[in-house]
């Protein structure tokens, strides 16, 4: 990520220019959108996840202390508003209307390769997302950020308020855990 | 080394991170435990696996989308605001009252001609209607749709200082130079309503600042080429403003691809 424009664009931002605000949003969708994926598997709520965790950005910029910082700023916020919904979502009843048999869990079609191989690397990515999702909440953040966000252990330290030591051994055992429902599959 | 400790320093081992001793002493364990040597391969396996997943382009409404909650939820944070600004405390005959007026209020604002959600609604609202194969007709058009405009080569940005004429005529204008000219129809027509003086001098400097040409035909209409590919630009600067846009499909960004300049006619109200 850089560092150095998204900084500078925060701080155009706080100045007033709107622009650097649309900017900041086309330089993190990709990466906030993925993150609210791996929380709530179906795309158009992730897509509304994304553009709520956007929007609290807009309101509350102002309370970002330290302008180099946005990015664990960002995430912070990110994932306290994948939490808020995710339990939301759950206490509704969601998660359990959807099965392995989901097409809509990180599908993509792509070029170059041959149906049959596409389709067994789509099915490859769709199971090893649903182990992801079906880890505990806190296996699944540290794995979410590290190995698909691929953040380093100091922003990850940060962004979950939490020593590096912790975070390490933290994700030790999210991938343990992982490896245990992939066990079938490897 | 036992077992249980053996996969706890699996992360470290993978990140290459495990002091000299703590390296021989695993690897002489993975070397004797057939347990653990699978393990590893298990876990070297599953870390692939993740690693390689791709991560998914977001939508390409994503951000459109952010601008429309923020249009909305402006409007409702004003409210809030001001209601909390007020810090009085009402009886409930009172309060049932107001909230009575506050309702009549809303209806009737609802059904004003300059609330009407056909006429001014946001850039999301626009391409959402469009993909959903509704056309949105304004109640008037800003300009004749074919309205004809003589164009001098020299442009028209000399005089910048707008004087405020207050019922400018709308209609074809030949400029009486002798410089050599050109007919044009606009691509677009875009009427601006409710603008102030200062507001106008600053979107022509921003039209001028993309270094798109511009034209003045009079002091409330003006004549704009730009890249077929600064369409999305040209939006964004027209969603600071109230806004009636003809035809509707150029709400889309895609709109004029067949060409690589597309003019567009403004009037300011």
């Amino acid at each position: 990520m850089p560092y150095q424009e998204a900084t500078e664009l925060v701080r155009a931002f706080r100045q007033g220019d709107q622009q650097a605000f649309n900017r900041l949003v086309t330089l993190y969708q990709r990466k906030i959108y993925n993150l609210a994926l791996g929380y709530v598997k179906q795309e158009d709520e992730a897509k509304d996840l994304a553009q709520d965790i956007f929007v609290t950005v807009f309101r509350q910029i102002d309370k970002l202390k330290d302008e180099s910082k946005f990015g664990a700023w960002l995430y912070q916020l990110a994932m306290n508003h994948c939490r808020n919904r995710y339990q939301k979502l759950r206490r509704r009843g969601f998660f359990s209307n959807q099965s392995l048999d989901d097409p809509e869990t990180g599908l993509n079609l792509s070029s170059g390769t041959t149906p049959e191989k596409d389709y067994e690397r789509q099915n490859t990515s769709r199971l090893v997302r649903e182990a992801i999702a079906s880890l505990a909440p806190a296996e699944k953040e540290v794995i979410l950020l590290r190995d698909l966000q691929e953040l380093s252990y100091e922003e990850i330290s940060e962004i979950l308020d939490l020593p590096m030591g912790t975070v390490k051994s933290k994700l030790n055992r999210a991938r343990l855990a992982l490896k245990n429902r992939l066990k079938h599959f490897l | 080394m036992q077992c249980t400790e053996v996969q706890s320093l699996f992360t470290d081992f993978a990140d290459n991170t495990l002091r000299r001793e703590e390296l021989h002493a695993l690897t002489d364990h993975l070397l004797g435990c057939r347990g653990c040597a699978r393990e590893w391969r298990d876990f070297q396996q599953t870390l692939s696996l993740v690693h390689d997943l791709e991560m998914q382009a977001p939508p390409a409404d994503l951000l459109p989308g952010i601008q429309a909650k923020l249009a909305r939820r402006g409007i409702l944070g004003r409210a809030w605001a001001l209601v909390e600004a007020l810090n009085f405390s009402l009886s409930i005959p009172t309060a049932a009252a107001i909230f009575t007026l506050a309702m009549l209020a809303g209806f009737l604002l609802k059904n004003s001609p300059l609330e009407q959600p056909s006429l001014f609604p946001s850039r999301a609202a626009r391409i959402n209607a469009l993909q959903q194969g509704e056309i949105p007709t304004p109640r008037r058009p800003p300009i004749a749709p074919n309205a004809m405009f003589a164009v001098s080569h020299n442009g028209g940005l000399q005089d910048m200082e707008l004087m405020p004429l207050p019922q400018a005529p709308l209609a074809t204008h030949l400029p009486t130079n002798t410089h050599t000219h050109r007919l044009l129809s606009p691509d677009i027509h875009v009427l601006i309503e409710n603008i102030d003086r200062e507001s106008r001098v600053a979107f022509c400097r921003e039209i001028l600042h993309q270094n798109w040409q511009l034209h003045r035909i009079n002091t409330n209409l003006f004549l704009v080429h730009l890249p077929q590919t600064d369409l999305e630009n040209f939006h964004e600067l027209l969603d600071h403003h109230r806004y009636v846009l003809v035809p509707a499909a150029a709400a889309d960004t895609q709109f004029g691809k067949d060409k690589t300049i597309l003019t567009a006619a403004i009037r300011f109200e």
